[in-house]
């Protein structure tokens, strides 16, 4: 029974071991000197009373030994193994610094995408229980597709009541505010709310609070507005405000993780924002209208209830509510989704895929770093052998290649994590808008416990050959083991030259890959779009924000903004629609039109656009058949229609469809529109999706008060893009102005994901090509160093510079075919996972197959002539007389 | 009789406590001394092995030790009871007498 008191002190003595000893060698000789005064006073003569007392004694070594034994600490042995370990790395620094690195880079490479990950898809949300929580949206019976929209006001009561499961139930829209402070006005983008939803999300304010009363005109602001807009004063609870024009005061700020309801994309393909601002949805202009379905709800599942039961409930409400309102199941139908599922889900795939590649890239760390240690050991195979000669029993041997992993490890691995937190700091300053919950993207205790995890598992791994030869060895030099230590020759060769084949094959894995996902974004960003996107300039206009604005009105303002764009030096056409490609999100025309081949009645649901007459020229789309819209087609003037070719082909089976109708007109009295003209496909919903069919009407005849105007410019964009918000202003200072941008750089957002999925991906192949590759020129510097007496015996018996430099690389090569054929199956396994990220191009491909081997093939050979060059400078002299 | 330390390193570490409560501070040899004398019937003890007992009762804090002079003006290190040690030391006579009360007849019986 050790008094704790005592255990510290007995640790303190493990420091002060010199010391003691010192003390015990001294009370040791005063005990000896006593016992030969006592032999000399029984009469032994002095030599005689000096032996006895040592036999006395029993042993002056012996007696420290057991002292000593008696002092040391449980992790004594693994201390002194630490401090051997750390000076004889320091011994060789070359070795050290090479394994610190090649570990730093696996283990950091990790670090930062696994922070990415467990932020993104691990880490909790900061709404209580965020896994009880769904989302009821609208799917559109005909495309399928799911908005987060469907419910009007009205709507949200009716629900309530009829659900069964739900145990609580809010409404929220996103929408575009105009907020007015002493600083000035500026649009915001936030959401309307129900009273209940901050109680369904269980989020508390940040300072003040969240609005709850639906009656009181009270907003809350988030934590990015109030650091941005209002300098994170404490002061702005109570601060009145107006927005849209009405009076509000500020009750609360949220926190940095509120980032709910997420909105999609704008109709230029905007990257999403979080909201900046919740105000009360029942103080929207369009709340108690059942018409208006804007809003998604957003509820808590009761507590005893799972996710199927209530999917199942809410099917049941949906085909109820429908029946009592058909002009809503006419186009919708209730669908739920889990929250997390709908904030991070389309983002797991692809963070998964990254999180494998990147133990790829560890596991090739890993194994250059055993061949690292494998050299080192048959370096120091004297001194192995020296050891166990000595007795040292195996597990010590074993305990030291551990340690000395370990300890590399450890702090290559604190390296590591070092160079992660500059990465994802460098991330979140970059603020990417595609990459949700940035906030809690950091590198805090999970993220090092992981880094400690996997360093601890690195050193393991690479530990496994060095510790199995060294059992190998230590068995062969045991007393009475027969034969020559085979701590040198063929065994350790081979056993390296498996090794980087293993690191070969996992880089060619990645390879393939890399090179599958670059070209198949190169297909992505080739898409022909249908437009001439060099030289547009657009921009995002709302005419009636926080105002209403008769039609006429609109149409008056759109032709003034258009007129006066024109009138810009440089601008060959400018126009105005409500969307632009690739990733307009927009309105549908609906219609009934029987099917050209059968007859039978179809519903049709087809994208519809309302440029005005110049928007075809300024987007350079061609005209096919008929005519383009002129001013002539004004409000008043007969219904017409243009259609793509696509609409064309499906609806009528011919091109030549000018002349012939569609079903509905927007006009009182009209009943159908007539097409007058057909031009080329335009990809609106994304680059990857196929085209669709699009119906163009005359903005006279549909006027919409959300925008963009388009200008194709002969000269410098640059300067377009500053006219452009002038323009704007002059016509009327209250329209508000989103961001202007060329048509290029829309196109480029829409590729922002895919392209930053392939540059990760592929730098992480990179890494992992130049990891291997440094460990086969090891290998291959290392063969050339060891095979240096017979270099020079074959150039001594006329071998020539260029066939030694032909056999190393030779060698080289076999590895990488090796490397290749192994690479090459698991490629053909693996790439399956790649699959949903692929644009015309499958997971089979076989050039991109080719292309990646050949590359590896390629840089090993470089790398091997490199190493191989060094052969041929041996001298046949200096080569044979070495020992 | 020689003790071997295996078997006897409890009670030869009763002796060290019992002869330090005895006769007061005593350096190494001291113990060593008084324990063969006490001891009687010849015991020879290697005096090495008190070393590892005094260290050992001293890590569990039953007595400690200061740097003195001896009779001849040595520098020596004498250890001494402490109050834990004489509670420990009064604690075990008596396990031990009630211990061999239980013992003596039974080894005794025929």
């Amino acid at each position: 029974m050790l008094h704790p008191r005592k255990w510290t002190a007995r640790l303190l003595d493990v420091l002060k071991r010199r010391t003691l000893d010192q003390e015990l060698d001294e009370e040791l000789q005063t005990h000896i000197q006593m016992l030969v005064e006592d032999y000399v006073a029984k009469g032994l003569s002095a030599e005689e009373a000096h032996r006895a007392a040592r036999v006395r004694l029993g042993g002056i070594e012996q007696t420290k030994e057991a002292v000593r034994d008696l002092r040391a600490v449980w992790f004594e042995p693994v201390w002194q193994d630490l401090r051997h370990a750390f000076r004889s790395l320091r011994r060789s620094p070359g070795f050290t610094i090479a394994a610190l690195l090649t570990f730093a880079l696996g283990i950091g490479a990790s670090t930062a995408i696994f922070s990415v990950v467990y932020g993104v898809l691990l880490r909790q949300f900061p709404y209580t229980d965020a896994d009880r929580l769904v989302l009821v949206q609208t799917r559109d019976g005909a495309t399928r597709r799911v908005s987060p929209a469907g419910f009007s006001g009205p709507d949200l009561e009716d629900w309530r009541e009829r659900t069964r499961t739900l145990q609580s139930v809010a409404l929220c829209s996103r929408d575009i505010f105009a907020l007015d402070t002493d600083a000035g006005a500026e649009t915001v983008r936030g959401a309307y709310v129900s009273r209940q939803f901050f109680d369904v999300l269980g989020v508390s304010a940040v300072l003040g609070h969240l609005p709850a009363d639906e009656g009181a005109p009270e907003i809350a602001i988030s934590d990015r507005l109030w650091r941005a807009r209002f300098g994170a004063d404490p002061k702005v609870v109570g601060r009145r405000v107006r927005v849209n024009g009405s009076a509000y005061s500020i009750v609360g700020v949220a926190g940095p993780g509120m980032t709910f309801p997420t909105e999609s994309r704008s109709s230029l393909g905007a990257p999403a924002t979080p909201p900046d601002l919740w105000a009360p949805v029942e103080r929207a202009p369009w709340f108690n209208r059942r018409a208006f379905r804007v809003g998604q709800l957003v509820a808590r599942m009761a507590p005893d209830r799972t996710f199927a039961q209530v999917s199942s409930d809410v099917d049941a409400v949906s085909r109820a509510f429908g029946r009592d309102h058909p002009d809503w199941s006419e186009y919708h139908e209730a669908v739920v989704v889990s929250l997390t599922d709908e904030l991070t889900g389309a983002l797991r795939p692809a963070l998964w895929l990254l999180l494998g590649a990147v133990g790829c890239v560890l596991l090739v760390a890993c194994v250059n770093v055993a061949n690292l240690l494998l050299a080192r050991q048959t370096s120091r195979a004297r001194e192995i052998a020296l050891r166990v000669s000595l007795g040292a029993p195996r597990h010590r041997l074993l305990m030291h290649a551990l340690t000395e992993s370990l300890l590399l490890a450890l702090v290559g691995g604190g390296l590591g994590v070092v160079m992660a937190s500059w990465v994802v700091g460098a991330l979140r300053g970059l603020e990417p808008a595609d990459l949700p919950r940035l906030d809690s993207i950091r590198v805090d205790l999970p993220i090092l416990a992981f880094a400690f995890g996997i360093s601890t598992l690195s050193a393991l791994i690479s530990a496994v050959a060095p510790a199995w030869r060294l059992m190998a060895t230590g068995r062969a030099l045991a007393p009475g083991a027969e034969g020559r230590a085979c701590t040198s020759g063929r065994n350790a060769r081979g056993i390296r030259s498996a090794l980087v084949i293993v690191e070969l094959a996992v880089s060619l894995v990645l390879l393939v890959g890399a090179t599958l996902l670059t070209r198949s974004f190169l297909r992505l960003v080739g898409t022909d779009i249908g437009v001439a996107t060099d030289h547009v300039v657009t921009v995002e206009l709302n005419l009636a924000m926080g105002r209403t604005l008769p039609a006429a009105r609109q149409i008056q303002l759109a032709e003034q903004l258009v007129a006066d764009t024109s009138a810009l030096p440089g601008v060959r056409a400018a126009a105005a629609a409500n969307g632009l490609p690739p990733n307009q999100s927009r309105m549908m025309m609906s219609f009934n039109l029987p099917d050209w081949r059968t007859g039978g009645p179809v519903q049709r649901d087809i994208g519809m656009l309302n440029p005005t007459p110049q928007y075809f020229r300024a987007l350079g789309i061609p005209l096919v058949r008929g005519r383009l819209f002129t001013a002539a087609d004004g409000a008043d003037a007969p219904q017409i229609a243009i259609v793509n070719v696509t609409a064309a082909k499906r609806l009528f089976g011919t091109l030549d469809v000018v002349g012939r109708t569609l079903p509905g007109s927007r006009k009182a009295g009209e009943k159908f529109t007539t097409i007058v003209g057909v031009v080329g496909d335009v990809k609106y919903s994304g680059l990857g999706e196929a085209v669709e069919e699009t119906v163009y009407v005359p903005f006279p005849q549909y006027p919409f008060r959300n925008m963009v105007l388009v200008a194709r410019t002969t000269g410098d964009q640059s300067q377009l893009v500053g006219a452009l918000a002038a323009v704007v202003h002059k016509v009327d200072r209250e329209i508000t102005i989103g961001p202007v941008r060329t048509l290029d750089e829309v196109v480029s957002e829409a590729v922002a994901r895919p392209k930053f999925r392939t540059a990760l991906f592929s730098t992480l192949a990179g890494l992992a090509l130049i990891l291997a590759v440094v460990g086969l020129y090891g290998v291959a510097t290392y063969t050339v160093t060891e095979r240096t007496r017979e270099i020079g015996v074959r150039m001594a018996l006329g071998a020539g510079r260029w066939q030694v430099v032909g056999m190393i690389v030779r060698e080289g090569l076999w590895l990488a075919g090796a490397g290749v054929a192994v690479g090459l199956c698991g490629a053909f396994v693996l790439t399956r996972t790649l699959s949903g990220f692929l644009y015309g191009v499958t997971a089979r491909d076989t050039a991109s197959f080719l292309l990646a081997a050949a590359a590896l093939v390629l840089t090993t050979a470089v790398a091997s002539y490199v190493a191989a060059r060094r052969a041929a400078r041996v001298d046949p002299l200096v080569a044979l007389r070495a020992e | 009789m020689v003790p071997k330390p295996e078997l006897l390193q409890g009670t030869f570490d009763l002796m060290v406590l019992k002869t330090l409560e005895m006769l007061g501070p005593l350096h190494g040899f001291g113990v060593a001394r008084r324990i063969e004398q006490l001891a009687g019937n010849g015991l020879e003890l290697n005096h090495g092995t008190v070393y590892p007992a005094l260290v050992r009762l001293e890590h569990q804090g039953w007595i400690t030790s200061t740097w003195g002079a001896s009779e001849n003006n040595r520098k020596a290190r004498f250890y001494s009871l402490t109050k834990s040690g004489k509670k420990r030391l009064v604690a075990e006579t008596a396990n031990w007498l009630r211990a061999s009360a239980i013992m003596a007849p039974f080894l005794d019986a025929q």
